[in-house]
């Protein structure tokens, strides 16, 4: 399966993007640490960019093979540490930056309060 | 799934920084898991008066920010008016401590509307050592007094209600 650039867009109430995700040779895992298994929006940007859905929480997977980071992080943490590495981050709630990493929490990095409707074919927005 | 109860601290001795309290006095224990693995970032959190603690499923990456323990089940929501316990190996501490270890409490002021879901799924914990009667977050707790010492490795950490106490100067310890 080819791989496909996937926009993503904040949800309500939500801060930063919009992203543009394109999974490469490599470099194609949608790794989602949700917990809980896969969640919508990982499984959503899995489908329409060609990636793999990834449980962080399962497994392990070296950095640099993560296209994207999809999080449900209400707090400090996985709000910051992805970011933090350069690596795009969807956020499903609404969460705006906030704690000491925040300062690496930027508009092209992250997008938070993402529904699985936000996420379209970048062809088609 | 059932609440455990049990004697909190009877006969076990312990001194350390938390407040008194008689042997015997019944709580409810909430979770209870040993701290494994301190990551490589976590002492950047302390000026912000910030620890993570996460289960043993934790990413590489998640792990470098956080307390990793050997999870439990939580027993029971967290709330305002718990014990957050830190009960550190021996060797640790003034002399006193040392024998039995130092026993740190510190009640929990504020919880946010997910912390535990986050606890019980992921043994993933954000605490703010600011007293705060608010969370800053949905994922956080508040507690207070401000943390003074990084647990090390090996220390028991604990969620409690004691629901035996008048006060809420009653704490961990003996």
């Amino acid at each position: 399966m080819p791989y496909r650039a996937v926009k993503i867009t904040r949800g309500r109430g939500g801060w930063g993007g919009p992203l543009i995700v394109k999974p490469e040779p490599g470099k194609d895992l949608i790794y989602c640490v949700t917990g809980g298994g896969i969640h919508p929006v990982a499984q959503r940007i899995a489908e329409l960019s060609g990636g793999r859905a990834f449980d962080g929480f399962r497994s392990s997977a070296p950095e640099k093979q993560i296209a994207c980071v999809v999080i449900d992080c209400g707090g400090t943490a996985r709000i910051g540490v992805y970011p933090m590495k350069k690596i795009l981050t969807i956020d499903v709630k609404p969460s705006s930056p906030s704690g000491p990493l925040m300062k690496f929490i930027t508009e092209q990095l992250f997008v938070s309060g993402v529904r699985p409707e936000d996420v379209t074919l970048l062809e088609e927005s | 799934m059932s609440m455990l109860r049990f004697d909190h601290c009877a006969g076990a001795g312990v001194t350390g920084a938390g407040p008194g309290m008689g042997a015997g006095t019944r709580g409810l224990l909430k979770y209870r898991a040993v701290i494994q693995e301190i990551g490589a970032q976590v002492p950047e959190f302390l000026p912000h008066g910030i620890l993570i603690f996460f289960g043993p499923q934790a990413p590489a990456e998640l792990r470098e920010v956080s307390l990793v323990h050997t999870g439990a089940t939580l027993q029971g929501a967290i709330e305002v008016g718990d014990w957050l316990c830190f009960r550190e190996p021996p060797g640790e501490g003034d002399s006193a401590d040392r024998e039995t270890g130092r026993v740190l409490s510190y009640r929990v002021t504020a919880v946010g509307e997910v912390a535990s879901a986050n606890l019980a799924e992921l043994g993933h914990l954000v605490v703010h050592f600011d007293g705060a009667a608010e969370a800053a977050l949905p994922g956080t707790i508040s507690v207070t007094p401000a943390l003074l010492y990084l647990p090390p490795v090996g220390t028991i950490l604990e969620l409690l209600r004691l629901e035996d106490c008048h006060t809420y100067e009653s704490g961990c310890g003996t």
